[in-house]
């Protein structure tokens, strides 16, 4: 699963380690999101989601966004 | 919220220094009690007009005090380098470090009369007792480290990105699995032991099991769901792999192509392999550089 984090952290000056506190997680698992090792858990986007104050589907999208637009 | 100004890595400060620094002291101090001096170095020193007594002394200390230059040197010049040049900087320090303590001192010569006090006469090591007792060795190693790395100070995380508890319990759980590990090789390798020296190895695999159990229920419940993840990963993985092994090895044991493989002998495979998996799955999931 593909994600903007990166670049919505560097938006607001914000490090790794800046938003693992936010969301209660440690470095290391942002870190593996961002490289795209890791898919967070349903709660876990939705705690992003809400630090960035912005919709799960606007931080993360499917690898084949092909497919996400057939979808009805 | 987090705050609006980003945390950058921190310089090197004497107090990051000085924790893995004493741990490798620590680290060493033990192996220099575990070892005798080497009996040509030794007549090298003498031939030098070092007496006896000081030409000991000098190289059970030697290796201290190699590790501890060698250690902040190490740490100085990594700062800003890439995991590869961080890797081969280490890598040779650790070399010339091992070189020279090796130069200095026949190792592990006086574990081998600890064993024998606590749990009786020894036998030669079997494979399996070799790899039980690199188990035991990288879990100490591992553990004391892990235990001690909160010493180097930081704020609220240090540069791997864990809370000081988290890396205690990890090099508390570490511990008691190097203990569980050698316990169940000292039973294998004891000579006809007494009951008491039975017993006391039975404790000793107790208590390890207790502190393992301990710190890893203690982790799944404190630490994050990657942490889980790298767990159940783990206990999968090496579940499959042991089970083809098992399957395959009593194909061939019934062919009569392979030995007969004991209890012991499969469980310390499995633990060895869980080791390594736990320890490659952590590694490909979780490294990366201070961000």
């Amino acid at each position: 699963m593909k994600n903007r984090l990166r670049v919505l952290r560097a938006e607001r000056a914000w490090s790794q380690a800046d938003l693992a506190e936010a969301v209660g997680v440690s470095r290391q698992t942002i870190n593996a999101i961002e490289v795209e090792k890791y898919d967070p858990s349903l709660p876990l986007a939705f705690k992003i989601a809400r630090v960035f104050a912005l919709r799960i589907e606007d931080i993360f999208s499917e690898d084949d966004q092909t497919s996400t637009e057939r979808a009805p | 919220m987090p705050p609006a100004e980003p945390l950058q890595p921190e310089p090197l400060q004497f107090r990051a220094i000085i924790g893995p620094t004493l741990a490798a002291l620590g680290a060493t101090a033990l192996l220099s009690l575990s070892g005798a001096p080497a009996e040509k170095t030794l007549v090298r020193l003498q031939a030098l007009g070092v007496g006896e007594g000081d030409g000991r002394l000098l190289l059970h200390l030697a290796p201290l005090l190699v590790v501890g230059i060698a250690v902040p040197m190490g740490m100085a010049l990594s700062r800003g380098r890439s995991q590869a040049a961080r890797l081969v900087l280490q890598g040779g320090l650790g070399a010339i470090v091992g070189f020279l303590t090796a130069f200095c001192l026949d190792l592990f010569i006086g574990f081998g009369a600890v064993l024998e006090t606590f749990f009786g006469p020894q036998n030669p090591a079997h494979w399996v007792d070799v790899i039980a007792w690199m188990v035991v060795a990288f879990s100490v190693i591992f553990g004391v480290l892990g235990a001690l790395s909160p010493l180097q100070g930081g704020g609220r995380a240090n540069a791997m990105g864990h809370d000081r508890a988290v890396m205690i319990w990890a090099g508390f759980g570490l511990i008691g699995h190097g203990m569980l590990v050698g316990a169940l090789a000292v039973l294998h390798q004891s000579e006809a032991p007494s009951t008491l020296a039975r017993l006391q190895a039975l404790g000793l695999f107790g208590l390890g099991v207790l502190m393992f159990a301990w710190s890893s229920i203690v982790l799944w419940r404190r630490y994050d769901e990657l942490y889980r993840l790298v767990v159940v990963r783990a206990y999968a993985w090496t579940g499959g792999i042991a089970s083809t092994f098992v399957v395959a090895w009593a194909a061939l044991e019934l062919a009569g192509f392979a030995p007969t493989l004991s209890l012991y002998a499969v469980s310390i495979l499995l633990l060895a392999l869980q080791f390594v998996v736990t320890i490659s799955i952590s590694v490909k999931l979780t490294a990366s550089h201070l961000n």
